[in-house]
């Protein structure tokens, strides 16, 4: 099998689902020479889809586990015995465990994390970017960026405001995509694992999917969704997409539907729209951080109904 | 120790010590794949290897000590899973568990194995040529990007990448070999 002519480039370019029709037909026709180049491709695609899974392998640290082996062992014989040996171990472990720590958990070292819970939090990186999190967000980031790019994970939402740096292109992973920029504004909600919103303010982002083609460059005003691992434009961008943030709702010939369902997520309510003559309706105002009770006040008049609230429910009628 | 059954590996601490560098990270691994806690993971496999410090343990053992670490380690894992009232943990996981009778049929054993031998030759390969591989298939990151973030050309990254597949192709012809039949056996019925 050493022996097999190929052309390592074309077998690259074919794995890498980055072959023109002339590549692919090469291959094709390499493969039909014989059995054996048929077999070494397969051979090479397992070795291919296989290569992702073996970071795990870099997180066993043989010595630490072995040390933890053996201070297994010598808990279940008599400790007095084996004192100072014991006390030795212990000191080793540590020492080694330190190291382990260091380089992988957040907080520790090299790396920090934010996390939030039932509050907003703020944070400022190196570089001078600064980073607005959602409450039940979480944002791991390194301490002091790399030559070559600033790197950091989000779990959950937070709205981004990058210095601008082109030397090193900022990527935020979440989720199962990877967004790209240079210096601007935008926001970032990823909530569940598999789903992923971007919205724009200022600036250029692009957003792609890990391990896959697929990408959107996304300009100002322009909204990018990640859903069921497909990546689409919005044509209809929510205007309210960082209302968190800002705490105010703007709504222009927003249909009804919509403005009730802005207004759940930013004051988290519950509405119950009895009256189906609404549905049809187009409004347009401004809730500039306004209470609920206002809010809703400046709706009734809007909308020339009756609304109230009713345990954990809102009832228009 | 020798008792009177038909062949008895001696265990010295020894050999105790090389079998844990040789085998504790693919059954750790392998462990993974059922427990998806690494941590967890680890304490299963660590817990095989403390026993087999018993002398009782160690004389008790029949088949070679890779087959009855490997036996232990998916019996600890059922165990874990069936204590465990996390039901997403996988009802076929346990089925499957207990129907692979040996290490050379269990796939996912040997796929963990492919694993460890992709890992290993993965990280004896040069500097440049071993960190984009990784940024590609590990990180996920395209030859542009990578081109990007290192300061060299995409073509750099592509020639790079290619020369990895080569060395990795050539590194692990014999275990792919192994798997290939094993492929062309499932899948040619």
């Amino acid at each position: 099998m050493k022996n097999i002519n190929i052309d390592e480039d074309l077998l690259r370019v074919n794995l890498q689902d980055r072959a023109n029709e002339k590549e692919k037909a090469a291959l094709v026709s390499w493969m039909s020479e014989s059995s054996e180049n048929k077999e070494l491709f397969v051979r090479m695609t397992e070795l291919w889809s296989s290569a992702s899974n073996t970071e795990v392998f870099e997180q066993i640290d043989l010595e630490l586990d072995w040390k933890r082996i053996q201070m297994k062992r010598k808990k279940k014989t008599p400790i007095m015995k084996y004192g100072l040996q014991y006390a030795a171990v212990v000191l080793i472990c540590f020492g080694l465990s330190f190291l382990y720590l260091y380089n992988t958990t957040p907080g520790f070292g090299k790396l920090s994390k934010v996390q939030t819970a039932e509050s907003k939090d703020k944070v400022e990186l190196a570089d001078g970017s600064q980073i607005q999190l959602n409450v039940n967000s979480k944002l791991i980031y390194p301490n002091h960026f790399g030559d070559n790019k600033r790197l950091v994970k989000l779990k959950g939402e937070a709205f981004f405001n990058i210095k601008r740096d082109t030397s090193k292109p900022f990527i935020i992973e979440s989720g199962k995509t990877l967004i790209k920029v240079l210096g601007t504004s935008f926001n970032i909600r990823n909530i569940t694992g598999n789903q992923t919103l971007v919205s724009v303010n200022t600036g250029v982002v692009s957003f792609k999917v890990k391990n896959n083609g697929q990408e959107i460059i996304l300009k100002k005003g322009q909204v990018g969704l990640f859903k069921d691992n497909q990546l689409t434009l919005l044509n209809k961008p929510n205007r309210n997409c960082d209302s968190w943030r800002t705490g105010s709702l703007s709504f222009k010939n927003t249909p009804f539907i919509q403005v009730l369902e802005d207004i759940e997520r930013l004051y988290k309510v519950k509405f119950k729209n009895e009256n189906k003559k609404l549905e049809n309706l187009k409004l347009t105002i401004d809730f500039n951080n306004y209470d609920l009770d206002k809010v809703l006040k400046q709706l009734e008049l809007l909308i020339q109904a009756n609304i109230e609230k009713k345990e954990q429910v809102i009832i228009i009628k | 120790m020798m008792t009177n059954s038909n062949t008895v590996e001696i265990i010295s601490d020894k050999r105790i010590e090389q079998l844990f560098n040789e085998h504790y990270s693919i059954l750790t691994v392998y462990a993974n794949k059922f427990l998806k806690n690494l941590e967890e993971s680890r304490e299963v496999v660590q817990d095989v290897f403390v026993k087999l410090y018993d002398r009782k343990e160690r004389i008790s053992i029949h088949t070679s000590v890779k087959s009855h670490l490997y036996q232990s380690v998916k019996n600890a894992c059922l165990n874990v899973i069936k204590q465990n009232q996390n039901r997403s943990l996988h009802h076929e996981n346990i089925l499957y568990l207990s129907n692979a009778a040996s290490y050379e049929i269990d796939d996912v054993f040997e796929q963990t194995e492919l694993e460890y031998q992709l890992y290993k030759a993965i990280s004896e390969l040069p500097e440049q040529c071993q960190r984009i591989f990784r940024m590609n298939r590990i990180e996920g990151l395209d030859n542009q990007e990578i081109a990007d973030y290192l300061q060299i050309s995409k073509r750099t990254v592509e020639t790079q990448i290619s020369k990895a597949l080569k060395s990795l192709r050539l590194k692990l012809s014999p275990t792919l070999l192994h798997l290939m039949i094993l492929w062309l056996i499932y899948n040619t019925n």
